[in-house]
């Protein structure tokens, strides 16, 4: 009887926890990519370890895959790019066949098309840049720019300026060129001469040695319905940053890059280094963004 | 009655005789290949030597493994600057151990900028060594080494010394040995690895594995139960892989080009991730996190530090590495945690298992010539190749049902011997019988005249 009792009280103590450990369908163990999940009305970045619930739905990015671990503790791999409604997924987790399910499988499937592949996917060669002047821009995955301005800056490993930078549209026809001493431009994209372009190239070459530039780098504006969203997530969270001040402007940065708007994070650490030019958290915090993100490689 | 009893024991006889005869030969060719005459046109030997039946099992066959998420993965950061931060980072949420499977010293000693520009970075080694001591439960792993006298005298698996991370890092931490039994001569070269040595004794100290340590500081019994199963090699139960694809062609980015069937079995977080606070920080209370390199970032197809396991889907010849040793670590504290061992039949009884299989092979083929001459020849190859694919089956399925390794190769060898061994004996019998009758009736005759 006593032993009844206990069980009774550790049963009735084990529900609320017996609950909470399966509130979730999958919970994230990788996550590469800009991958979203939307769990009521918002779609939001995925994070390692998130749980996923019934109803969520699931978007896999371009080039992007995120692991997952079902409620049962089987694993699951998504990558091809599109939306996944969380419910369909947990059908794909199956019981898992037995082992004479699955010898017979292999042995029927070693006829596998191992021979029937493309033998020329792979060069003899390798890829090298023309990158004798690096400029600090991010790969073209992430070249959105939420704000008009961008600050463009470079440096070179042989010979020095004066540069010559050129803003060329997708057409590769040249819109902009300006000539400079210094290792840094500022482009205004809502000028009149990009006022029609979505995505406009740089590059930047030597005056003095026409064969040392930069590779292309890609500047993209944001696509308005993103534009929009983005607008919105900015504005509840950076109400309190409005002030123009270095520290403002350090903290911003750190919010363009959560969400991966790296060229605005750069203006961002530019503007606040110039605005409190003699305190060295800010130059220390850019340079370590730009090697965080390895737009700058250490020497 | 009498003539029955009689026959039966001219066929155990004959067995044994023929058993005792394989035995001979096996011993024979086993002596003959290792004088290595035909290695240098052996291909094939040559690139199946790595192979093991059980790799079936392990890449293809065993039951779906289930997700450890008691282990996080994280991804070094590049400099140790950064490291302190992410430390200084996972420190806060609370792990019970922090596993880190990286040298923060120079090879050789050096103590120069330029052999070892990493000690520029004053205020960032500072920083690693201060964050070291204040987690207090970090395990840092460390190189066993052979002197040049111990090298010199080709002795295997004896070690005389220990290379550490600088003492302002390993003061602070619990070092543990990072080496794997691999067949590697040096870090770069191929490494395939199957097992670990739990404990080796140096210079008369216990010394134990990194993975061991990482479980000891996690659940110290459970490492204390793996210490007392007492073998000198385990072999790790893998569970799956840490391999995330970054493939930008889009013709390719449909293809399954992984290497191994479990591609992701733990949390894995990006150095840039842990910075930058993309994951829930719950999932490391109490956990185990183990920091290395997986590259420059998750999906790098570098093939620094990286393994071939028996979970590669190409159980043989030319393959690309699957695993990084970090995540072969993993596995092996998930295995200790797990107590899901893999068990391994003792030489001895393979020994045993072997005679009895050709003693009673031996019985048949003998039982056969005797009552069914003209079909011996295709029944015995009809024999010998069944109990060939019945024991590899039987090898393959035990491994994957019950995680226990079946070695049955020497079986195997004297069954493909046996037949051939059967036929050499005969023939030797018969001229040996006819010496001897000969022998009789000379000796008869000599005495008659």
């Amino acid at each position: 009887m006593k032993k009844l009792k206990i069980i009774v009280v550790v049963g009735l103590f084990s529900i609320p926890f017996l609950g909470r450990a399966q509130d979730y369908t999958f919970r994230v163990l990788a996550n590469k990519g800009a991958n979203e999940v939307k769990s009521g009305d918002a779609w939001q970045p995925i994070k390692t370890g998130a749980q996923l619930k019934k109803g969520d739905e699931l978007k896999i990015s371009e080039n992007a895959s995120v692991g997952l671990v079902h409620v049962t503790g089987k694993p699951l791999e998504v990558k091809q790019a599109g939306s996944y409604k969380v419910d369909d997924l947990a059908a794909k987790v199956g019981n898992g066949s037995s082992v004479l399910n699955k010898y017979t499988d292999f042995i029927l499937s070693s006829n596998s098309a191992e021979a029937k592949k493309n033998r020329l996917s792979a060069t003899g060669a390798v890829h090298r840049g023309l990158e004798d002047i690096k400029v600090f821009l991010p790969e073209n995955q992430y070249s959105e720019i939420f704000n008009n301005i961008a600050m463009i800056n470079w440096e070179s490993s042989k010979g020095g300026g004066p540069y010559i930078v050129s803003i060329k549209n997708m057409f590769d026809e040249e819109l902009y060129k300006v000539e400079t001493p210094e290792n840094s431009v500022q482009i205004d994209l809502s000028d009149a001469k990009f006022a029609n372009e979505t995505a406009v190239l740089v590059e930047v070459k030597s005056k003095m040695d026409g064969n040392s530039k930069s590779e292309q780098h890609l500047i993209k504006k944001l696509a308005p319905a993103r534009y929009e969203l983005v607008k919105k997530q900015l504005n509840n969270e950076t109400a309190d940053l409005k002030e123009e001040t270095a520290f403002n402007k350090y903290l911003l940065a750190s919010v363009y890059e959560e969400k991966k708007l790296f060229i605005d994070a750069i203006t961002c650490y530019e503007q606040a280094i110039k605005l409190d030019p003699g305190n060295p958290t800010y130059k220390e915090g850019y340079d370590e963004f730009l090697l965080r993100n390895k737009l700058k490689s250490t020497k | 009655m009498e003539k029955k009893d009689s026959r039966l024991h001219k066929y155990w006889l004959r067995s044994l005789y023929v058993t005792a005869f394989t035995f001979f030969m096996l011993w024979g060719v086993q002596n003959i290949t290792d004088l290595k005459f035909f290695s240098a046109f052996d291909p094939i030997s040559q690139a199946l030597s790595d192979f093991e039946l059980t790799d079936y099992a392990f890449s293809n066959l065993r039951p779906d493994p289930t997700v450890d998420q008691r282990i996080i993965i994280v991804n070094f950061a590049p400099s140790r600057r950064e490291i302190a931060q992410q430390i200084q980072i996972i420190k806060s949420l609370k792990p019970k151990v922090i596993g880190i499977d990286g040298f923060f010293n120079c090879e050789g000693g050096l103590r120069d900028s330029i052999n070892c520009p990493q000690l520029l970075d004053t205020l960032g080694n500072l920083m690693l060594s201060n964050v070291i001591q204040e987690a207090g439960n970090v395990v840092l792993v460390t190189r066993l080494l052979q002197k040049d006298s111990t090298s010199k005298a080709n002795s295997i698996d004896v070690y005389d010394s220990i290379e550490y991370s600088d003492p302002m890092f390993s003061n602070f931490s619990t070092n543990a040995y990072a080496n794997l039994p691999t067949g590697a001569d040096y870090q770069e070269d191929v490494k395939q690895c199957r097992s670990l040595l739990p404990k080796i004794t140096v210079k008369g100290h216990d010394e134990i594995a990194f993975s061991v340590a990482v479980a000891k500081k996690y659940d110290s019994i459970k490492a204390k139960k793996f210490l007392d199963r007492n073998k000198y090699e385990e072999l790790i139960n893998y569970r799956g892989n840490v391999e995330v694809q970054d493939v930008r062609l889009k013709n390719l980015a449909s293809k399954d080009l992984g290497t191994t069937r479990y591609p992701i079995m733990f949390f894995a977080i990006d150095w840039d991730q842990l910075l930058g606070g993309e994951f829930i920080p719950d999932i490391f209370n109490n956990s185990i996190v183990m920091m290395g390199s997986l590259g420059n970032k998750i999906g790098d197809k570098t093939w620094e530090d990286k393994f071939f396991t028996p979970l590669n889907k190409k159980v043989a010849g030319r393959a690309n590495p699957d695993m990084f040793g970090l995540v072969v670590h993993a596995n092996a504290v998930a295995m200790i945690l797990n107590e899901d061992y893999v068990n391994e039949l003792e030489d001895w009884q393979g020994g045993v298992v072997a005679v009895i299989i050709c003693f009673f092979t031996a019985m048949l083929f003998i039982f056969i010539e005797d009552r069914i001459e003209s079909w011996f020849d295709a029944l015995s190859v009809l024999i010998q190749i069944f109990q060939i694919l019945a024991l590899s089956g039987l090898m393959v399925y035990c491994f994957a049902e019950f995680t226990f390794k079946l070695d049955l190769s020497i079986t195997l060898a004297v069954i493909a011997l046996v037949g051939p061994c059967y036929d050499i004996f005969k023939s030797i019998a018969r001229e040996v019988e006819k010496q001897l009758t000969k022998r009789r009736e000379r000796v008869l005759n000599q005495v008659k005249n």
